[in-house]
């Protein structure tokens, strides 16, 4: 079967933002776990899960793995279907799981006082 | 036909290729013909015999008497003097004539001696120096017009759909070359080819000229078949046909290859009629039969070579195919894939897997469309070069034209794609100008066309024609894709089964305990990652685990193999479940880092009523008992692998003698359309219904349906606490 995954990679001084979107499953965890910074860079990287649709233990050993060489941090609100994997696993004990983009980094620093 | 109605242009075609241009009842009045009775006696004789011979009656004479001699036996020929000079006789062997059989002899005038051989030798030996295809043709083609005296000499090539295009030409200079036009398959319609498979000359030395009617002596005597005779009258269709092209005297000898017409040398007399003698015409057949053998040599010289040329990449492919943990995504990557069959796009399916490569119609439509040209189970290989044909598959297209597809296994396969070539095409004549005449008998027939002008055609809708080459080269890649797989199926279920009995360890101790376990690796995987074990501890209880490490393949089995037997020397040595799965994780996290698992762990008190229960980020247990089934919440801790804290913690719970506790892990129930919650409650609702059920049965009526459909690892393991009090 095909990876039914799409991953949107951007970066900003501060990031490497990973927007997955699909299924991030044993089949498709490769194309994750594989992903390196394009260029010297910031050491954090962001995986937004918000968009993903289906979330395996193959997809958590991925980011597990991701976690071991960056300063990881999952992004995925209450509700969506990647959130019970995630709260199943207990992934939070191994990093910062937060509910929105904004609390994993970049618009805060657009919030920082003049 | 029906003068009433008008005929279409298929009905004419189809009327024009079943002319019976085999009967003609008539000869070229330039030849004669007899037919011999068993005893000697003329029953068939052309109408100018009597007079080449001056016999006053020739039906039912003796045929000894009107030529003079005995008739040459059968295939042999000899030269008679007859009234007009000399006289060639060809016994061209029997034919059928209703219930008798007659001995056909064919005769011609003959104009000048036998050529000697001194004037064939060389061009023979010429033909032998070339080593490309063209420059051998076009030197037959000059010996012949050497030989023969034509105006032109064309060497027409047919291709795959019978059209015929000029690919070499020895010509008058002051005619116009024809060389690179083509013809349409029509104007040789399928029973004319098959005559010039049968003959391979055919001579009309005056497109204008008299025939000869067949006299025959019985009048039920049914049509002689002349087939073989060269002299036979020629189709009122291709005469007029000549007429149009300016033609006035033809002559044809048929190039044959391995057995098929392959194509033509056509001579064309434009100024006057022309007749080479029959022995000279005979000599440019045998120089006609030398070039044939010598482009067989050619053309055999090609294809080895280009096979050759092949056989790296294609053992690339297999190599690919054998090795890649994703053979279609190996496969399709190579670039050799698309260059070898000059396509723009491949799609390929491998162990159920599909993947691209270039541009094609996209996974769904190539599935479709193989699915499709490969409906007939016979069907290895199927090619189309017109866009028309995908469209109607449903694979319509903007760029894509053409697809080769092969079938490598009952559902692997693999399509080339190429897109259209929109191509000018130089006919020698407009294609489709037939023309539909009136005959005197009021009935319409097809015409031959009448201009023979140019005609530029730009063929669009069609991708290049994928020739015998591709085929072969796809039925290469299917046998050595279908071998990569059957290897790797082989070599799967070696390790396979090597690796099971290391799994289905037998050292797992003899517990009194009722227990039921259906387990499954996922779809193409030896083994998984899923583990349960049942361990007696040393206090007296018995721990029951399940456990699943993430990822799949054998490499995910040892880590699984490695985890169980860690987990079963921890419980072993103190026999406290949360310590056991605490020191699994970091045994994990500090020799295999970046592995996780998730783990439950249920201990059954040595009586048997109570059970505890630790969970490192696995799905809760469900524990079904007399009011229905539930799920037994224990506190969440992280999966093993995942960095934490503090201690796991454990909850200990009381069971009743006929409570079943399931252990599952996720492949059991998780679905990719519905939230895990969702699965999970259908799941605990399907073991409500079944409550009561022994460990056995419940698995046979809950489990197996699951466990039939999961497309990932997947195991459940039921147990009854309370048997565990009887050892």
């Amino acid at each position: 079967m095909a990876p039914r995954l799409h991953i949107d990679r951007a970066s900003d001084a501060t990031c490497h933002w990973l927007t997955v979107r699909g299924d991030l499953d044993h089949a498709s965890a490769p194309i994750l776990a594989e992903w390196s910074p394009p260029h010297e860079g910031p050491a954090t990287v962001v995986v937004d899960l918000t968009g993903c649709t289906f979330l395996d233990s193959g997809g958590i050993r991925a980011i597990l793995g991701l976690s071991l060489t960056h300063d990881l941090t999952v992004v995925c609100p209450p509700g969506r279907p990647a959130r019970l994997t995630i709260d199943l696993v207990g992934l939070s004990s191994s990093m910062p799981v937060v509910e929105s983009p904004a609390e994993a980094g970049r618009p805060r620093h657009d919030a920082t006082p003049r | 036909m029906n003068p009433g109605a008008d005929p279409t242009l298929e009905e004419l075609l189809a009327t024009c290729a079943s002319e019976p241009i085999h009967i003609p009842e008539a000869v070229q009045a330039h030849g004669a013909l007899l037919a011999v009775t068993a005893a000697g006696t003329i029953a068939v004789a052309s109408a100018n015999v009597a007079d080449w011979f001056g016999a006053a009656g020739v039906l039912l004479c003796p045929v000894t008497e009107v030529l003079g001699a005995e008739p040459p036996p059968i295939g042999g020929r000899i030269r008679l003097e007859g009234r007009r000079g000399p006289v060639e006789v060809h016994n061209l062997g029997p034919a059928a004539a209703g219930e008798h059989e007659l001995v056909v002899l064919g005769l011609e005038q003959a104009t000048a001696a036998p050529p000697e051989v001194d004037v064939l030798a060389p061009a023979l030996t010429a033909l032998g120096a070339d080593d490309d295809v063209i420059a051998l043709l076009d030197r037959a083609a000059v010996a012949i017009r050497g030989l023969l005296g034509f105006d032109r000499v064309m060497a027409y090539r047919f291709d795959r759909e019978w059209n015929g295009e000029v690919v070499a030409e020895a010509v008058d200079p002051t005619l116009e070359p024809f060389l690179g036009l083509r013809y349409p398959a029509s104007d040789i319609p399928p029973q004319a080819r098959a005559l010039y498979a049968r003959t391979p000359v055919r001579t009309i030395p005056d497109a204008g000229g008299p025939t000869a009617p067949l006299l025959h002596a019985s009048p039920t005597t049914v049509p002689l078949d002349l087939s073989d005779a060269e002299v036979r009258a020629v189709s009122p269709v291709h005469l007029h046909y000549l007429r149009n092209m300016g033609v006035r005297a033809s002559m044809s000898l048929s190039i044959v290859v391995e057995g098929e017409l392959w194509g033509l040398f056509a001579c064309h007399h434009v100024s006057d009629a022309h007749r080479p003698d029959p022995a000279w015409r005979r000599a440019a057949a045998a120089l006609v039969g030398v070039a044939s053998s010598r482009l067989e040599v050619l053309l055999r010289a090609e294809q080895a070579e280009q096979r050759a040329g092949s056989v790296e990449p294609v053992a690339a492919v297999r190599a690919r195919a054998e090795r890649g943990e994703h053979p279609a995504a190996e496969v399709a990557s190579l670039p050799e894939l698309l260059s070898m069959w000059r396509a723009c796009g491949v799609t390929v399916r491998l162990d159920g897997e599909v993947a691209s490569a270039g541009v094609g119609a996209g996974d769904e439509l190539a599935a479709l469309v193989a699915g499709r040209m490969l409906a007939d189970p016979t069907t290895v290989v199927a090619a189309s070069d017109q866009r028309a044909e995908l469209d109607a598959l449903g694979a319509a297209h903007p760029v894509l034209a053409g697809a080769l597809a092969v079938r490598v296994g009952d559902d692997d396969w693999v399509v080339w794609w190429r897109p259209e070539l929109v191509r000018e095409v130089r006919w020698g004549g407009d294609p489709e100008g037939k023309e539909i005449e009136s005959r005197a008998d009021g009935s319409l027939a097809l015409g031959p066309r009448q201009s023979f002008a140019a005609y530029v055609q730009h063929v669009t809708g069609r991708s290049r024609e994928w020739d015998d080459h591709d085929v072969w080269l796809a039925d290469q890649v299917r046998r050595h894709l279908g071998a990569a797989l059957t290897g790797r199926g082989r070599a799967r279920s070696a390790v396979a089964s090597a690796v099971r009995r290391v799994l289905d360890d037998p050292t797992v101790p003899d517990v009194d305990l009722d227990v039921a376990v259906r387990t499954r690796a996922a779809a193409g995987d030896p083994a998984g990652g899923d583990w349960h074990d049942v361990v007696a501890l040393p206090h007296g209880g018995t721990a029951v685990s399940i456990g699943d490490v993430a990822g799949h393949g054998l490499a995910t089995a040892a880590t699984m193999s490695h985890l169980r037997h860690a987990l079963r020397a921890y419980l072993v040595a103190d026999g406290d479940p949360a310590l056991a799965l605490g020191q699994l994780d970091e045994l994990v996290r500090h020799l295999v880092p970046g592995e996780m698992a998730t783990a439950v762990i249920c201990v059954v008190a040595p009586d048997g009523s109570t059970v505890t229960v630790v969970s490192a980020g696995h799905l809760p247990p469900i524990r079904v008992g007399r009011s229905g089934a539930s799920m037994v919440e224990a506190p969440r801790e992280p999966a093993i692998g995942l960095r934490r804290s503090s201690p796991l913690r454990s909850t200990t719970f009381a069971v009743e003698p006929d409570d079943v506790i399931v252990l599952f892990t996720d492949g059991l129930v998780e679905r990719r359309d519905e939230p895990l919650d969702v699965s999970l409650e259908r799941f605990r609702a399907a073991l409500d219904v079944a409550a009561g059920a022994r460990p056995e049965e419940l698995l046979t009526a809950v489990a197996d349906p699951l466990v039939a459909v999961a497309d990932d690892d997947a195991t459940v393991v039921a147990f009854v606490p309370a048997s565990a009090a009887r050892r």
